[in-house]
């Protein structure tokens, strides 16, 4: 019994190095693909403003992207992307002082080990956010789709 | 035998396999499992640690490309700007695996020389830097829509300029000579990390990442489609800096290099100053053999068929007059040495600033060569009064060439311009004026009066043109007495008539040559419309304000052309260039921002669509016209400026029981001015003092005691009373124009029957009645009597009447008359009822005399907020944004 404790103990602690790993990969995945969207999105606010293909693209390009990486969890079938405005003074960026589109992703990561024995799956989540240019003559540029979340 | 050993063998080999197969198998699984899963992890943080370092560097770009293009500002101080802004973001942002030292020690090296613009193209470069493992470099360029991108279906391309000139930076778009701080709307930002150790790797051998590399290319907004007036204007006519200031040497004496917009004086700003005519392009128009130089001052010697060709411009939309704004004729005379510096002129040296901009009609196009028909004006500027009419960076421009053969279409075209002009939300007096009320800024425009000439004239035997005259001073009301040497000119600026038309020599009376007949010559305004130019120097005329598009020559038109050719200019010889032509394919390589003012168009009444709307309202009661359901002043008023200008007054007066309809704001307003209109005083005449000033010896007031500085301290005192209440009235909403608004013959008519008055109606001037009743001492009852019966008061003096005698009697608010004032609808001689549609003359909206004024426009005066030059947008207001980098 003793052995057994001693071998599950074993297998979890290694587990738990794979599912750790396995989650901060897939994090730094998340972070790439929103900070890539982000920038996609913004460049085509800048040149097409077709306010529709942030949308197309998020769901086209993006959301498979995540789901085909290893360790997705596939039968969550939820992948959210939150789009909104930041208010200049209060944006997190950097930047100076430029209204912002920040674009949060929600992504949930499947584990092989940790979660036998922990009640649900893991959730990662990570936020990107870039510049969105502001038309200052007529108005914010897909407004509608950028209060929409 | 049969004992339990067997059993006892069994657990004692039970215990030890099962112990020493745990042992044996598990330990080792778990090292390997361990050793992997580590190494996993290990690999997975180390490569994490990669991404993260990507990441930062690719926002610390980001951020850094959108902060300096954020600065530019078509100035060399913008390129410095942009620079220092790209580090501070860097710096600000941070950057994974750089240290808070090695950011802090990061800077660009800066070889530019500053202040200076070397046309050999190496003191502005693109700056780097390094700092630790980390190395950044900024750098200026042009993004513009290409069609040739992605199979035809176009693509925002990115080039790089290296350099000042861009007659090789820009090559992939334009060609010219232009500095390329001016026309860069770009910055791409490239940061580099040499070398990112790893944490385990180092293990197994793998140091660190090597060349670590992100960049971002920002554009000034300047990469979207803009609204656009159908309106262009050559990049080379606009850098064209004429600044006195600048070191000048004699006509051929001139280095290559030294053309004035790479010199270290050229100051951008100062083409704020200048102002803008537009015209069609013209090629066809050869005028090679108007010869202009015989010397004489005589008028050209034309054939037959060019008086006939001058005849259908004239009744087309093209006039005659606006040939001789020619900008390709070259100089006989420098601009140095006549134009702009005249050592001759006493005062201040003129500056060449009013050098006008010469810009031409047409639209953005898809293709190559396309030409704008002139069937197309019409339509154009519908379009771009709603909004239809788009353009970018990179767009074709297709020039309108010739209208000559499109007549028919005049009035249409004359129409649309004039209601794109006139559906502008802004007015003389918002954009040209400074501190109210009617101080005249120095971006007014200028009017062209076209006196005729006591001899001489034009190839159809009209009177020519006086050039010493050349100009209408809206400021004074009258033509100005511009000669070459006067101190004062329309705007102080002595020798203007020089510059804004070609004139003869000072100095030898000759006319400037048409020297390059190689080139098409002639320029004419198609939106020029007659003969004279009327008095409409009515502030509330309307102004619009919107983008016209900058064009050059594409780098691989087939006519090898350049717009402009000021080396030679300045050289005082002839210029190699030629029209922006459809065969040079302009290629739209910015925005300007101008206010176009419409100077005169043709009596637009005689329009179909106007004529309708007319029709409509004729029949209506002014109050009807005022405040009924479909309003006049919402619909007409759009058209004609001044058709909103009524005689509230007069409503108040005439019509209290339909007013009682009106809402209550409406009421009260009226109401407020009523009050005061009642609170005129009339003026002592002082009639006795008069005479005692005449010398006829008799002392005193002879109707009473009063003393004859009593009552002239009375008189001073009563007008400046009424005079201030008018400013009153007209500071609360009133227009000034209201009290403009009377035709001068109407005025003469009531002085004609005022006893003692009606010799001033022999007065042809509004100044000089004025003058007259001054000078008569105008008794200022006998003034409203002769007015109330003339205007046929009902009882009471009117209010109507008792404004305008006091406005008469005024000295600081003279009458304002207008020869075609269409402020008010004209009574019919003895027939003026306001009830009655059959008492009023039809009204004649925007019929501001006639003349060549035309279209032109004004650069936007911002002293604010520097323009953007690949935007037409202040630089304040530039909306930056990522584009795809294709380099990258």
């Amino acid at each position: 019994m003793e052995f057994a404790l001693v071998l599950s103990l074993l297998i979890l602690i290694l587990g738990a190095f794979f599912d750790i790993g396995l989650a901060l990969h897939n994090w730094m995945l998340l972070r790439t693909v929103t900070l890539d969207a982000s920038r996609a999105i913004a460049v085509n606010f800048a040149t097409e403003q077709e306010c529709d293909r942030a949308e197309e693209y998020l769901a086209d390009y993006a959301t498979p992207r995540l789901r085909n990486a290893f360790g997705a969890d596939v039968a969550r079938d939820e992948m959210n992307w939150r789009v909104e405005w930041l208010n200049p003074s209060t944006g997190v960026s950097h930047a100076p002082t430029f209204p912002k589109v920040r674009l949060s992703g929600h992504f949930h990561v499947g584990c092989l080990f940790i979660c036998r024995v922990l009640p649900g799956g893991l959730t990662l989540s990570a936020a990107s956010e870039t510049v969105i240019e502001l038309e200052m003559e007529n108005g914010v540029p897909c407004q509608g789709f950028a209060m929409r979340s | 035998m049969g004992k339990p050993k067997v059993v006892f063998m069994k657990k004692k080999q039970f215990v030890p396999r099962l112990t020493q197969g745990e042992s044996g198998i598990v330990l080792p699984l778990f090292a390997m499992l361990a050793f992997v899963f580590v190494a996993m992890l290990a690999f997975v943080i180390d490569h994490s640690k990669e991404t993260l370092a990507v990441e930062t560097l690719q926002r610390a770009a980001d951020v850094a490309a959108l902060s300096a293009v954020r600065q530019l500002d078509s100035t060399v101080e913008g390129w410095r700007r942009a620079k220092d802004a790209a580090v501070i973001a860097v710096k600000r942002n941070g950057i994974h695996g750089t240290s808070a030292a090695e950011l802090s020690a990061l800077a660009l090296n800066d070889s530019e020389t500053r202040g200076s613009w070397n046309a050999s193209g190496t003191q502005h470069p693109s700056a780097s830097g390094h700092a630790g493992g980390l190395s950044a470099k900024v750098e200026r360029g042009t993004v513009w829509f290409d069609r040739t991108l992605s199979n035809g279906r176009g693509g925002y391309a990115f080039k790089s300029l290296e350099g000042d000139l861009p007659e090789h930076a820009a090559d992939g778009f334009w060609r010219g000579s232009v500095p390329t701080y001016l026309v860069a709307n770009a910055v791409r930002v490239t940061l580099k990390l040499d070398k990112l150790p790893t944490t385990f790797g180092q293990v197994l051998g793998v140091l660190g990442f090597e060349n670590l590399t992100q960049s971002a290319l920002a554009v000034t907004g300047s990469e979207r489609e803009v609204d656009v007036a159908p309106l262009a204007v050559p990049y080379c006519q606009l850098i064209l800096d004429t600044n006195v200031n600048m070191p000048r040497p004699r006509p051929g004496s001139l280095a290559a290099a030294q053309e004035d917009h790479l010199s270290a004086n050229y100051e951008p700003a100062v083409q704020q100053q200048r102002e803008l005519v537009f015209t069609e392009a013209n090629p066809k128009f050869d005028l090679q053999s108007w010869s202009f130089s015989d010397g004489s001052g005589n008028a050209p010697v034309l054939t037959d068929a060019e008086k006939d060709e001058l005849r259908r411009r004239r009744n087309g939309l093209t006039r005659f007059e606006s040939f001789i704004r020619e900008p390709y004729v070259a100089y006989n005379y420098s601009i140095d040495g006549g134009v702009c510096s005249d050592s001759a002129l006493s005062g201040p040296a003129p500056s060449c600033k009013h050098f006008p901009i010469y810009g031409t009609l047409g639209r953005p196009s898809d293709r190559p060569g396309d030409k704008t028909r002139a069937g197309e004006v019409a339509g154009l500027f519908a379009a771009a009064r709603d909004g239809r009419l788009r353009a970018r960076l990179g767009d074709y421009f297709a020039p309108l060439e010739n209208l000559q053969d499109q007549t028919g279409d005049v009035a249409n075209a004359t129409l649309d311009a004039a209601q794109y002009i006139n559906s502008g939300d802004k007015t003389y007096q918002d954009i040209f004026t400074i501190e109210p009320p009617l101080h005249v800024g120095n971006n007014f425009p200028l009017m062209r009066t076209l006196r005729p000439e006591s001899a001489g004239g034009d190839p159809e035997g009209r009177p020519r043109y006086d050039p010493p005259d050349p100009f209408y001073d809206l400021r004074l009301s009258r033509p100005t007495k511009l000669e070459l040497g006067d101190a004062e000119g329309p705007l102080g600026i002595p020798s203007l008539n020089l510059m804004l038309d070609y004139q003869r020599n000072p100095r030898n009376g000759a006319w400037p040559e048409v020297q390059n007949t190689r080139q098409p010559m002639a320029w004419s305004n198609p939106l020029c419309h007659a003969e004279e130019v009327g008095l409409a120097n009515d502030l509330n005329q309307r102004v619009r304000t919107a983008k016209v598009m900058v064009i050059a020559p594409h780098k691989e038109n087939p006519a090898n052309a350049k717009y402009c050719d000021f080396r030679n200019v300045f050289r005082g010889q002839p210029q190699n260039a030629i029209p922006p032509v459809a065969d040079s394919w302009p290629v739209v390589v910015g925005m300007i921002e101008v206010n176009l003012f419409d100077l005169n168009f043709r009596d637009l009444d005689n329009h179909p669509v106007f004529k309708a709307e007319l029709d409509h309202y004729r029949p209506l009661t002014w109050v009807e016209r005022l405040f009924g359901d479909d309003r006049m002043i919402s619909t007409v008023t759009p058209h004609y400026p001044s058709a909103g200008v009524f005689d509230f007054g007069e409503i108040v007066d005439r019509h209290p029981s339909e007013l009682l309809a009106l809402p209550e704001s409406v009421l009260s307003s009226i109401e407020q001015a009523r009050n005061q209109i009642g609170n005129f005083q009339p003026v002592p005449s002082c009639t006795d003092c008069s005479s005692e000033s005449n010398g006829n010896g008799n002392s005193g007031n002879s109707g009473n005691s009063q003393s004859c500085e009593q009552c002239q301290a009375n008189a001073a005192s009563t007008q400046s009373s009424n005079n201030n209440l008018l400013t009153s009235l007209a500071e609360q909403g009133f227009p000034v124009s209201f009290f403009w608004c009377f035709d001068l013959d109407d005025i003469l008519d009531v002085l004609r029957q005022t006893p003692g008055l009606a010799e001033c109606a022999n007065e042809m001037e509004a100044t000089e009645v004025n003058q007259c009743l001054n000078d008569k001492k105008v008794d200022f009852n006998s003034l409203i009597a002769s007015m109330e019966e003339w205007f046929g008061s009902d009882g009471e003096p009117g209010t109507l009447a008792q404004m305008t005698a006091a406005n008469m009697v005024s000295g600081g608010l003279s009458i304002r008359t207008r020869p075609h004032s269409h402020c008010l609808p004209q009574p019919k001689l003895g027939a003026y009822d306001l009830n009655d549609p059959n008492s009023f003359e039809p009204l004649s909206p925007l019929y501001a005399g006639r003349g060549c004024g035309g279209m032109r426009a004004r650069v936007v005066h911002d002293t604010q907020s520097k323009k953007v030059w690949s935007t037409g947008g202040s630089h304040v207001d530039a909306s930056p944004a990522l584009v795809q980098d294709n380099a990258g």
